[in-house]
């Protein structure tokens, strides 16, 4: 063979294979980034959930979101009244504020938003990392998701998702996470306590963390900059903003003090209502509500089973919190609960006074020595 | 071919390459033509140094290094200085935080060799055009190799090289595809489960360990040895060959042996000019094992401006050493075992080249080694379920690494295993190419995958944050 004839061989077969798997991929369409339905079911969606996220909001065009963490992902239902119709969850997991921020302008560019709840916890303003994929700006510019036509990556799932059309996918339409799939691992992994010490062991540590003063931890960029601009930017959209302190169980707070010391914790919760309030007043509008639900409460201090096989009724781990319980804070705000002590809106009123109340409720509601022994003393 | 043509065609390419380099970040542009304008200047006055009074052409050299020298000292080695020095001395000197400008440890040795052979009378009084050629021709700019001008300047030279030639735009092509191939697909997905275990994973039980630093020596290998056959595929498609780099390194049998396979530029350009004007091996036998340990700790520190990169060419100066002795001494060892205890020398000291601070590097090499700490797949749980006694996991024995498992991880290593002690290398491969259908669709499948890897979708996997 001359080498000639070796050149054009090798360039026409390959642009032909190039031009194959570009069609499978638009066909299968994994991630229903191309709105191609042969596929219906696209388990594929779960891994790449920050972007699908992006294309569904552009499709339902939301009156009312819900931002944050997987502890929103997980227990917060958009279908509950307190969100108007359309709603959606748009919280990912290990979201940073940053993301969070560029998930919101998305969708105000969508034109019907009118209400956000944040749901806020302290990871995301000191994140290990500010954004999770490095081209994660590039996920907003929708038409940019014909190049991934061309990528092996996407012909994968595309396989898979021939392969696989019986597995359903791990989250809803409406973008909250299925819980059915939470239960599956919480069996597998040997039950809530076995669950809960592990993850506390490692979650906020000195390591991960190094640096506890709301910077993100690679870029050493203030998280509160984009805490600003979201505040800003609902009041420019005359959007209605709700922001809270999420329920987690009371054990997260211990697993924080041994790491982070769960004063630079209080002090971060006094940071955000202040915060507010003075980006409040430099718009001469009225603060946001900010509610705190991390407090101690029965519903946040339920007795963890030493069974494997109980049922806990609130919470997965001390992180993540079941639906029911994320249920009865949608209804605290809507100010339709029976649990008319669970929650308290703080503001600079009241903040220091409410920092007390928590340092005395501490002691009351755990043994920290207990806890310690419990959790960090290894055990074999 | 006219004058004018060839002079146009050069310039055109060294325009090219220059734009190449800006391309990442134009602010450095500047400075390669600035280091590359005055080393062409002292190395003619060095060629030429009859004819300037005054200065001795010692002087010029020593001009020459030293501005070589500081140009890298001061983009590469200042942070790393002040740190130390503060630390020493308490001094809370803040840190420049200069970006280091890419290709400047290769572009700086290059020159050097220049200076030293025009020096020793060895260079030749080279045209201007031909010398910006050589500093800047882009397939080796970022990353080597480092070239040497005795091997570039006849080829620039050459009128012949300036005709279209298939046969090597054919074997360009072939060898691009090897690289990239090596490159996206395999050293690429090594590089997940590597910077799982170095950066993410905050503790590894001893398999995830062993999977990290493996998974990183295939990475580097796959990742170094793809880019210099892209750079010597690209650069066959303008006739000029490029020296070979790798020599299937993980087959060495002796560290002595591996540094005649691995980055073997470099090798080459830190034997002339620094080991052998050293003294080499001519001084006696303490004096040797002294200029191999001074020449590798230097080395280490070129690839890296840190503690790890020293303690990783001290310890494969002292591994040489050790090798020296050994060998004066007579000993000889069984094949297998040579390799068994070469390969793993060398991976494990791949940990101190990798970890971004000490702390990374003894993490994993202490979870390498830690017998208390082993988690076995859970599928053999029913069967040897006694070692539970002993201290013995059995779940989630490669979360860290890669939630897939075994059936994720097995066939890449098996795999790597395979083509870097078992398949005749990417060189090897150039010099028996023919052009059949055999060859073409191996290199159609090499290259469109090659391609169709670029655009990474990039995954997220972790649920519960």
């Amino acid at each position: 063979m001359s080498n000639k004839r070796f050149l054009k061989i090798v360039f026409g077969l390959s642009i032909l294979g190039a031009l194959f798997v570009g069609s499978v991929n638009y066909v299968v369409d994994p991630y229903g980034i191309y709105k191609i339905d042969v596929f219906k079911n696209k388990p594929e969606q779960d891994k790449n959930i920050r972007l699908v996220k992006v294309v569904k909001v552009s499709e339902i065009k939301p009156t009312s979101i819900s931002l944050g963490t997987s502890r929103t992902e997980y227990g917060y239902n958009p279908n509950h009244e307190y969100f108007s119709k359309p709603s959606y969850n748009l919280a990912v997991s290990g979201a940073s504020l940053y993301e969070n921020r560029l998930y919101l302008e998305h969708s105000i560019k969508q034109g019907n938003l009118k209400e956000v709840l944040l749901v806020t916890d302290w990871r995301m303003f000191n994140d290990p990392k500010m954004k999770k994929s490095f081209d994660f700006e590039n996920s907003f510019h929708i038409e940019n998701n014909y190049k991934y036509i061309f990528s092996v990556d996407l012909f994968k799932s595309s396989i898979r998702t021939i392969l696989n059309q019986k597995t359903k996918s791990e989250y809803l339409e409406n973008g909250q996470r299925d819980w059915n799939f939470n239960q599956g691992n919480i069996d597998k992994e040997g039950g809530h306590l076995k669950v809960m010490n592990k993850d506390e062991k490692d979650y906020y540590k000195k390591s991960t963390y190094k640096y506890n003063s709301n910077i993100y931890q690679d870029t050493k960029k203030s998280s509160f900059e984009d805490f600003r601009k979201i505040l800003e930017l609902c009041y420019e959209n005359n959007i209605k903003l709700d922001i809270i302190f999420g329920p987690s169980h009371i054990r997260q707070w211990e697993a924080y003090d041994y790491y982070q010391d769960i004063e630079t914790w209080y002090k971060w919760k006094k940071d955000v209502v202040l915060f507010v309030e003075k980006i409040a007043n430099e718009q001469n509008q009225k603060p946001y509500r900010v509610m705190d639900f991390s407090v101690y409460h029965e519903l946040t201090a339920e007795k963890v089973p030493t069974d494997p096989k109980e049922k806990m009724k609130y919470h997965w781990e001390a992180s993540h919190y079941k639906k029911e319980l994320g249920d009865i804070v949608l209804n605290r705000l809507l100010g339709v609960s029976s649990y008319k002590d669970f929650g308290v809106e703080v503001s600079s009123q009241n903040i220091d006074n409410h920092i007390r109340n928590l340092r005395d409720d501490r002691v009351k509601f755990i043994d920290t020595k207990a806890y310690r022994k419990g959790v960090f003393i290894s055990r074999f | 071919m006219s004058r004018r043509l060839i002079i146009g065609a050069k310039l055109s390419l060294a325009i090219a390459s220059i734009f190449f380099y800006g391309y990442w970040n134009y602010i450095y542009v500047p400075l390669i033509v600035v280091s590359m304008l005055v080393n062409y200047g002292v190395g003619i006055s060095l060629v030429d140094s009859e004819k300037i009074r005054g200065i001795s052409k010692k002087s010029i050299l020593v001009f020459g290094i030293v501005f070589n020298l500081g140009l890298l000292g001061y983009f590469k080695y200042v942070d790393f200085f002040l740190e130390n020095f503060n630390g020493i001395f308490g001094t809370d000197i803040p840190l420049p935080h200069i970006v280091l400008p890419i290709g400047i440890s290769f572009f700086t040795f290059t020159q050097i060799a220049f200076l030293v052979d025009a020096y020793k009378k060895e260079a030749k009084e080279y045209s201007l055009i031909n010398y910006m050629l050589f500093v800047t021709y882009f397939p080796h700019l970022l990353a080597g190799p480092i070239l040497h001008h005795k091997e570039m300047m006849p080829q620039f030279a050459n009128k012949f090289n300036f005709v279209k030639n298939y046969r090597n735009i054919a074997l360009g092509l072939f060898i691009f595809s090897i690289g990239l191939f090596k490159k996206v697909v395999i050293a690429d997905t090594f590089a997940v489960w590597a910077n799982s275990g170095f950066d993410v994973a905050t503790t590894l039980n001893l398999i995830e360990a062993w999977a990290t630093s493996l998974s990183y020596t295939f990475q580097l290998y796959f990742d170094f040895s793809g880019y210099t056959d892209m750079a010597i595929g690209s650069s066959l498609l303008f006739n000029i060959k490029l020296p070979i780099n790798f020599n299937s390194p993980y087959k060495a049998l002796s560290i002595q042996d591996f540094w005649r396979r691995w980055h073997m530029t470099l090798s080459r350009f830190l034997r002339n000019y620094l080991y052998i004007p050293l003294g080499g091996n001519r001084r006696g036998k303490y004096r040797t094992y002294i200029n191999l340990l001074v020449t590798f700790l230097l080395g280490g520190l070129w690839h890296g401006a840190g503690w790890t990169f020293i303690a990783w060419g001290a310890l494969h100066g002292v591994a040489l050493v050790i090798h020296r002795i050994w060998s004066e001494l007579g000993f000889k060892l069984n094949t297998i075992l040579a390799w068994f205890i070469t390969f793993n020398f060398i991976n494990i000291t791949w940990v101190f080249f990798r970890a971004k601070e000490f702390g990374d590097a003894v993490k994993v090499l202490k979870a390498m080694f830690n017998v208390s700490n082993i988690v076995l797949p859970n599928f053999l749980e029913i069967r040897l379920s006694f070692l539970k006694k002993f201290g013995v996991g059995f779940e989630d024995w490669l979360g860290n690494i890669e939630p897939g498992g075994i059936t994720e991880i097995a066939p890449h290593f098996l795999l790597a295993f395979v083509l870097v002690l078992f398949f005749k290398n990417s060189s090897e491969q150039l010099s028996r190419f023919r052009a059949n259908y055999k060859t073409a669709l191996f290199t159609v499948f090499l290259l469109s995958f090659g391609v169709l890897s670029l655009n990474k979708i990039s995954e997220f996997l972790y649920f519960n944050f």
